[in-house]
């Protein structure tokens, strides 16, 4: 019987094992995160952008002397732009889906550990990323570990052994889409692209507004919280201005734009109260664009997205000879 | 260091069973404990090396504490030895709660001082009393560092339980030096309480809570089937969850040869709130019943003896969970029921188990509110919500229930409606499979059960290594 026991013990242990060695496989060579960088097939939506970025900025030092920082909505800026609109400049996009200030700075202070010193910033600010909310917790989130500090080896054991079964799926499923949903250009501006997106805009303009930013559906998902600007969040923002302000660094904060859903959800109250209080702590009128144009023409993706022609716009406005 | 942390799994769990059984197999009972010993350590020491300082100090008083008590017990002695143990947790635990309440009585601004919490400092503190108060009651003769240091720490439990009493553990660590390789059945027992509990937290726990998480953050949104959602599936999420912890905890120890006390009986199968206090956190339910309840009066003295005795007891074992009122509120909520319960057999009538099941359970769920809330407020508009003391609209997705009937229904609910289904198959499933014991009893060595077994680790290693914690670390 004895026997008999320690045959089902190895045959659970090789199977669990053997399950694992088959995760461990599937991550490294399907690579849903572009982590280990083995896989030909087109990067999915899952990509970790914290790491891939900070990877070329590593592996880059000195060819950029300016940086786009923000949440997702200023993934689509344009660095070329900047660099134009400020001769001598060579911005890059280190935008974060779902990056905050606190974050900002933590990955400043991580790279100028590492030498890499910077003398501009453009950071747009989201007036909804300054409310309560729980912060996400998703591997295609995680920072790189220059910037959070654990172990590298630890860091890729974890995308290694990660649960991506369904993140592997969606990535061979976009790899065979005829036009990607979304492309990072990692290893050039750190800007990324919504392709799929703006093909179907190109075919049916008001179709895709109806689609995806005035849904009624997608507008009542939107959480109706009713609370107020997070006191630590703001304490956050003054942190990092005080930061670049002992460094040098100029930076150029500015509201993004909001649809009208979006400001609803949030408040116009909390708005305002953000513009002061960013203002306040930034020495002066900070450029407000929450308002800057209606849901219904060329302006939004989705509820809190802008266009790359927009975000081309802003940049028109806030880098101008008359704002310097 | 988590259970289901990749670091643990695939390397502290396999560098300790490697150690350990090499000096098992060569027939070295004592070098096997010291290894234990080293690794629980380590595991401890790996999340705060400071605190492993306070623990390691805190196990050294105890120990001479008790075996002075046992030698010559002393009231006194056994009294200063419990004031240590509860001074630690009142600093550690309680004191920014006190400050917290001091300001708000009286119109102060004393700083708190934001003490980070040492892990599994309520369970190893109430191990140790237990430990103190029968060395005093004579019941312990046994005083050898090495077993009672195992005892204290052994990393499966030293966390977050189950509470280990040393009448269940120091006399097994004594057989076990001699015989420290468990039969080949505890550990395929271990294995299978391992892979079922990994199962229980990774995709049935982790993916539950979402749900809670998104219902108690957004309380004033709530609706009538919101508000049953969200107080579901965090009845849900805790019961996988701890069971899940204590399963893996109990698989654990028995890879090495111990058999650890069970925690969970199926507690949502409980006939009554009494029943389910027998079922749910066994080991803390014992703890309390031996040391607290009993001294206290027990069921010995009359009704009113009864009646405080219990209050007593549930307002301090909701303490103990959490520095917070709505964790008081929760064990004050418990001994309302069970004071009821108490009064309810006196009457003599009786109902089918069935609808006491669902009686009970309802209660249940009901307490779970101000447990998980983050106030009092709060858990009174869930409550308010859930007994449709605030109206009842049902989402759109039931539009056609509450067609013609006086029913309304809401496009503005926090969930889409369906969830409420699932989490009632999760019901269901409490109420009708058998647990992981009962469970194990039906396993045979044969190749299907082990493929299965193994088919289920596989869903678990897909699912592994995503950011995570148990529940139970927090208190």
């Amino acid at each position: 019987m004895e026997k008999a026991w320690t045959r089902w013990s190895t045959t659970v242990v090789s199977i669990a094992v053997a399950g694992m060695l088959g995760v461990g496989a599937m991550n490294y060579l399907v690579d849903p995160y572009e982590i280990f960088g083995t896989s030909k097939l087109r990067p999915g939506v899952t990509v970790n952008d914290r790491y891939g970025k900070i990877e070329h900025l590593l592996a880059n030092p000195g060819r950029y002397n300016g940086l786009i920082l923000g949440s997702s909505v200023m993934g689509v800026f344009n660095p070329s732009v900047a660099d134009q609109k400020l001769p001598g400049h060579r911005f890059y996009n280190l935008s974060y889906f779902g990056g905050t200030p606190e974050e900002a700075l933590n990955t400043l202070k991580a790279l100028e550990a590492k030498g890499l010193v910077f003398s501009d910033i453009i950071m747009g600010l989201d007036a909804f990323a300054f409310m309560e909310s729980k912060e996400a917790v998703d591997l295609s989130r995680r920072p790189h570990p220059v910037v959070s500090g654990e172990s590298r080896s630890a860091f890729l054991l974890s995308y290694l052994t990660a649960p991506s079964f369904v993140q592997c799926i969606g990535k061979l499923a976009h790899d065979q889409q005829e036009v990607p949903s979304i492309a990072f250009d990692l290893s050039g501006n750190g800007q990324y692209h919504l392709a799929a997106f703006d093909r179907e805009i190109s075919e049916d303009p008001v179709g895709f507004t109806k689609r995806h930013v005035s849904d009624p559906a997608k507008v009542r998902r939107l959480s109706r919280s009713g609370a107020g600007l997070d006191p630590a969040k703001i304490e956050s923002f003054t942190t990092l201005n005080q930061w670049l302000t002992s460094r040098g660094i100029a930076s150029r904060f500015f509201i993004n734009p909001m649809t009208s859903a979006m400001r609803q959800e949030v408040g116009e109250a909390n708005v305002e109260a953000l513009v002061r209080h960013v203002s306040a702590i930034s020495g002066g009128q900070i450029p407000d664009f929450s308002h800057l144009a209606e849901d219904g023409d060329a302006t939004f993706y989705d509820l809190k997205h802008i266009r790359p022609s927009v975000a081309t716009n802003i940049l028109g406005k806030i880098l101008a000879p008359k704002s310097l | 260091m988590f259970f289901t942390s990749q670091l643990f799994l695939f390397g502290f769990l396999p560098a300790t069973l490697a150690a350990y059984y090499l000096a098992a197999r060569v027939r070295h009972g004592h070098l096997a404990q010291w290894i234990l010993i080293l690794a629980s350590m380590v595991f401890y020491g790996y999340w705060n090396i400071p605190y492993l300082g306070l623990l390691l100090c805190s196990l050294s008083i105890n120990f001479v504490v008790g075996k002075r008590l046992s030698a010559k017990p002393s009231r006194v002695l056994l009294s200063c030895g419990l004031i240590f143990n509860l001074s630690l947790l009142a600093y550690f635990k309680y004191a920014d709660f006190a400050i917290e309440n001091f300001n708000a009585a009286f119109g102060q601004d004393v700083s708190l001082l934001h003490i980070l919490l040492p892990l599994g400092i309520s369970f190893f503190t109430f191990q140790k009393i237990g430990y103190l108060v029968d060395c005093y009651r004579g019941l312990v003769d046994e005083h050898d560092p090495r077993r009672f240091m195992l005892f204290v720490l052994f990393f499966p439990q030293l966390i977050a339980g189950p509470i280990v009493h040393h009448a269940e553990i120091i006399p097994q660590l004594k057989r076990h030096q001699d015989r420290p390789v468990p039969n080949p059945k505890l550990i395929a027992q271990g294995l299978f309480f391992i892979v079922i509990g990994l199962f229980k937290k990774v995709l049935i726990a982790d993916l539950i809570g979402a749900y809670a998480d998104l219902g108690f953050s957004r309380v004033a949104d709530l609706t009538f089937v919101d508000s049953w959602t969200t107080a579901l599936a965090y009845s849900l999420q805790l019961f996988f969850d701890f069971s899940a912890y204590s399963e893996i905890a109990v698989g654990l120890a028995l890879l090495f040869g111990i058999r650890l006390p069970q925690n969970f009986n199926s507690p949502y199968k409980a006939t009554s709130i009494t029943d389910f206090w027998r079922r749910w956190h066994m080991t803390l339910g014992a703890f309390m019943r031996s040391y607290l309840y009993i001294p206290l009066g027990g069921n010995k003295g009359g009704i009113g003896t009864q009646m405080l005795a219990v209050v007593a007891t549930m307002v301090v074992g909701g303490f103990w969970h959490g520095a917070a009122w709505t964790f008081v509120a929760w064990g004050a909520l418990h001994a309302l029921l069970l004071a009821i319960h108490k009064l309810w057999i006196k009457t003599g009538l009786r109902i089918t188990p069935s609808l006491a099941v669902a009686v009970t359970l309802m209660a249940v769920i009901s307490a779970w509110v101000p447990f998980r809330a983050t106030s009092i407020a709060d858990s009174v508009t869930i409550l308010r919500v859930m007994y449709g003391l605030d109206g009842i609209a049902l989402p759109a997705l039931y539009s056609l229930i509450s067609a013609g009937s006086w029913l309304s229904t809401t496009g503005y609910t926090v969930f889409h409606g369906h969830e409420i289904l699932w989490l009632l198959l999760g019901v269901t499933w409490c109420l009708k499979m058998p647990n992981t014991y009962e469970l194990w009893d039906k396993v045979t060595p044969s190749f299907r059960w082990a493929a299965g077994t193994g088919a289920i680790g596989i869903s678990v290693a897909l699912s592994l290594g995503a950011p995570t914690s148990f529940m139970y670390w927090s208190f």
